[in-house]
């Protein structure tokens, strides 16, 4: 059920007035792909758009960011700097569901009752999430629910010339202060949203068992032959969260995205590697999205957004992965 | 709530050597903010990620008890490039400290107990925190009869000598200081931990045994317990990981479901059994 | 027989006779168009073997995940990433079994002149393909400004996300440690600010100057699609003017770069003749 129906005329006037007060962000066409970059206030997705090449992680998690500065004068106590948090004020549309719904399991990672990452969580309140749906999943995709709404604050799906428009969240509901859209009861889908062939109900009891028992299998061994231990399947995951901590010489702590998947992850000082082969990283990396995340949180750290399947250099791809578990005795 | 990413700003007030090859030091370090002092509230068994600006950070446990008011204590072993250069700084330098991280050892278990500590080499210092906040006149009937089992290669390995000399005095605990072979002038035990363990302790049923040392050595050393009659929810180790960010976010350091750095680094054994041996 | 029956009926005598314990090769993979590395250990593994279109990784890439003896079904540029691999004491020729075909993607490369293998125990296709690599995408990128060409880089090294990829589906990348994951001291940082990304890829290109054969593997796995070939392929074509040789081609001749002649040109040199 949608709450209005609004011309896209209409609606990218109410986006443009929104830019009065906020950084708009949606997919911009660079080349065949799509990245997330500032709106032009005129284009709409083109017939094509499936998703962004890198998920929209990077927009409040980005690859690389400087969390403290350090001054260092000879003779003088160093100056630790914090820089100024994220204040921007940004709308964020075209979001797929499924990486909308990332955010939500991002937001468990860095805003917890011990912790808050302060320079993740300023730019997720600053931030509205407008969704889009669907409407034919890509060739990677295996989502479960096309139509989630969870971690979108509007969602909106296309229905030609018009979009229809949901309300989701608080925040959501806020931006639509004096209705420019109106309707005058819930609408529903005009349309058959097609079903993803393969989704992550694939994720169910008998994986969630078989993972209990799995860990030490030579399967884990098999199924990682053919990985080279890049970083594409982690880096391109929108709930992926592994980073690392360096200081550059330039005097600044910079925080950067890292990967289960490569060797130095957790090489030890000593030398001792706890994961020493590529059998150890493909079992963290399904343990942690399928088993561990489950256990902490309640929900598989993984949306299907297909990003991993459709660019593995190996086409080592987590569904059949998945499939193999369940098919073991 | 703080941003988990801002550190103390710490002076080395002192660093002391430990041994004679000289890459085992005790930096002795001091709040440069007087008002930190009063933040920074820590436990035994807790750590802290040390950091020498433009370098980076690594984590270390708190050797120093609580007690010590206004400084704390870590005893480093050179191992890597952190480790270096923090064994090139010297009294009067400045480096960051983030903390106190990670659980602590079992405090509220261990009241009324019996506590029997084991460690080897260079791993005794939040062990040494432990029996330091033990020994503090306002805690010490909290807790019953104190064995303590430290084994080292040799003499001049041992942490703490000062330290140690004076608890050898002491009449409320039982020290068992052990080096592996014998060496001329040496009057205390010769052999390894498992077996200098075997030989001394006489636990009751109660008390509650906290190992931290060498893998190989925690791995010959639970079997000795287990016989001895520990049960492995009253038998806990400290574990070591790579770590980042000590708060349970970059990743690295999980066992399982559990992240060493937030969840640990204190484990019982019984809480070991139930995850993957991946360490 | 086809070209893919006379590799599967070599793959299973190999195995039957014990002669290996592992074919490398390809199976269809789960997207149109992919295939993906297969490691058959039986002759019903075997049949699972495609060689077509989309059978374009190096699968040299693999030899060094196997300590025994090991198969391998190889196209041209897996043939000479081999050779290279034997040659920097990576690869026991005694260890392997070289199965060569024609490279079943043709066309997807630039003017690929060795499409079918250099070294083979067993051809399993016998025409020979002869095509010439003129160079021209690099000579026509060498005919614009400085400025251009520099926009260009710049604007390709801006996509890089650090994910490795490209080294890690490279055979003759195979450092079991890498400058780019060095943390303490940090060698180079780990943002992807341009600079970083340069200082990456210009390293890696020149580390692999002399021995990277142009397989596109790297350029292939890209997630973000940053032409890497543009740089490799310069590089090729400088040494085959400056050198006159290939990589990758013999057994015997020495990576370029790794002997020194008295009469090398030295361009590059302060008084060398393209210097002014």
């Amino acid at each position: 059920m949608f709450d209005y129906q609004v011309s896209k005329r209409e609606f990218q006037n109410w986006l443009i007035k929104m830019q009065e007060e906020y950084e708009v962000w949606a997919p911009v066409k660079v080349g065949k792909n799509y990245t997330w970059g500032s709106w032009d206030g005129g284009s709409f997705p083109d017939e094509d758009y499936q998703n962004t090449l890198k998920p929209p992680k990077d927009l409040f998690f980005p690859q690389y960011e400087v969390l403290l500065k350090y001054k260092k004068v000879k003779g003088k106590r160093p100056l630790i700097i914090e820089p100024d948090l994220p204040q921007e004020k940004r709308i964020i549309w075209e979001v797929r569901p499924c990486d909308a719904r990332s955010l939500t399991i991002l937001d468990r990672v860095f805003i917890n009752k011990d912790y808050e990452d302060p320079y993740y969580s300023h730019r997720r309140k600053n931030t509205v999430v407008i969704s889009l749906v669907c409407q034919k999943p890509g060739l990677g995709c295996f989502c479960k629910d096309p139509l989630t709404t969870e971690g979108s604050d509007l969602m909106l799906l296309d229905c030609g010339d018009t979009y229809l428009v949901k309300l989701v969240s608080v925040k959501g509901k806020g931006l639509i202060k004096n209705p420019v859209f109106t309707a005058d009861k819930p609408i529903n889908i005009p349309m058959e949203l097609p079903a993803n062939p393969f989704n992550l109900e694939i994720a169910d009891k008998d994986l969630a068992e078989k993972l209990e028992v799995i860990y030490r299998s030579p399967l884990w061994r098999e199924l990682q032959e053919k990985c080279v231990n890049c970083g594409v399947c982690t880096f391109l995951c929108p709930t992926c969260h592994c980073f690392d901590l360096t200081d550059d010489q330039k005097g600044k702590k910079v925080r950067s995205w890292d990967s289960c998947m490569f060797a130095s992850f957790t090489k030890q000082a000593s030398g001792h590697n706890p994961r020493p082969t590529g059998a150890e990283r493909l079992r963290q990396r399904v343990m942690h999205k399928f088993r561990y995340f489950f256990e902490n949180h309640g929900i598989f750290a993984c949306v299907g957004c297909g990003r991993c399947v459709e660019k593995c250099p190996v086409n080592l791809d987590i569904r059949e992965v998945l499939q193999r578990i369940k098919e073991v005795q | 709530m703080p941003n988990p990413y801002l550190p103390y700003e710490m002076r080395i007030e002192k660093i002391t050597e430990e041994n004679p090859e000289n890459d085992l030091k005790t930096f002795i370090l001091s709040f440069l903010n007087e008002q930190d002092i009063e933040r920074f509230k820590y436990l035994p068994g807790q750590f802290g990620e040390v950091g020498i600006m433009g370098v980076g950070e690594a984590p270390f446990g708190i050797a120093s008890a609580p007690c010590e008011r206004g400084i704390l204590k870590f005893s480093v072993k050179r191992m890597g490039f952190f480790t270096k250069c923090l064994h090139q700084a010297e009294a009067g330098d400045i480096v960051s400290l983030r903390g106190p991280l990670g659980n602590s050892w079992p405090l509220e278990k261990l009241k009324g107990k019996d506590v029997v500590i084991i460690g080897g080499g260079f791993a005794f210092t939040t062990l040494r925190s432990l029996v330091r906040y033990i020994i503090e006149p306002e805690n010490r009937s909290d807790f019953g009869q104190i064995d303590i089992v430290y084994g080292n290669r040799e003499p001049g390995q041992i942490l703490y000598k000062e330290e140690f000399k004076e608890w050898l005095t002491r009449e409320d605990i039982n020290l068992y200081l052990s080096i592996d072979r014998e060496v001329p002038g040496w009057d205390k035990y010769v052999g390894f931990v498992p077996e200098i363990t075997e030989k001394v302790i006489n636990p009751s049923v109660t008390a509650i045994a906290l190992v931290c040392g060498p893998p190989v050595m925690i791995k010959y050393t639970l079997p000795v317990l287990q016989n001895l009659g520990f049960t492995p929810d009253r038998i806990y180790t400290s574990l070591e990981m790579k770590m980042k960010c000590g708060i349970g976010m970059c990743g690295r350091c999980n066992i399982g479901s559990k992240y060493v750095c937030k969840d640990g680094p204190v484990f019982s054994m019984a809480e070991l059994e139930q995850l993957p041996p991946e360490y | 027989m086809t070209v893919l029956e006379n590799i599967k009926a070599k793959a299973k005598e190999l195995l039957e006779a014990k002669e290996v314990e592992v074919v490398i090769g390809f199976a269809q993979g789960t997207l149109p168009g992919k295939c993906t590395p297969y490691f058959a250990r039986t002759t019903e593994e075997v049949e699972r073997f495609v060689w077509q279109d989309g059978c374009n990784l190096n699968l040299a890439n693999y030899l060094s995940k196997f300590s025994g003896k090991v198969g391998i079904i190889a196209k041209g540029c897996d043939t000479r990433s081999i050779i290279n691999l034997i040659k920097e004491n990576q690869v026991n020729r005694e260890r392997i079994y070289i199965i060569g075909a024609n490279c079943p993607s043709m066309g997807s490369c630039h003017n690929c002149r060795h499409p079918q293998g250099v070294i083979a125990d067993f051809y399993a296709e016998q025409v020979q393909l002869n095509n010439q690599d003129d160079f021209s995408d690099v000579e026509a990128f060498e005919e614009l400004l400085s400025e251009e060409r520099k926009n260009y880089f710049y604007q390709e090294m801006s996509k890089c996300i650090r994910c490795y990829a490209c080294r890690n589906v490279c055979p003759a990348c195979y450092c079991k440690e890498c400058f780019v994951e060095e943390n303490l001291p940090c060698w180079l940082g780990k943002t992807t600010d341009l600079a970083d990304n340069i200082i990456f890829h210009l390293t890696r290109t020149m580390h692999v100057a002399g021995r990277c054969i142009d397989c596109g593997a790297c350029v292939r796995a890209c997630p973000m699609e940053v032409n890497l070939s543009l740089l490799n392929r310069k590089l090729l074509k400088d040494i085959q003017e400056l050198f006159n040789t290939e990589p990758g081609l013999s057994l015997e001749a020495e990576p370029v770069l790794n002997e020194y002649k008295e009469d090398d040109p030295q361009p590059f040199l302060i008084g060398g003749e393209e210097s002014v």
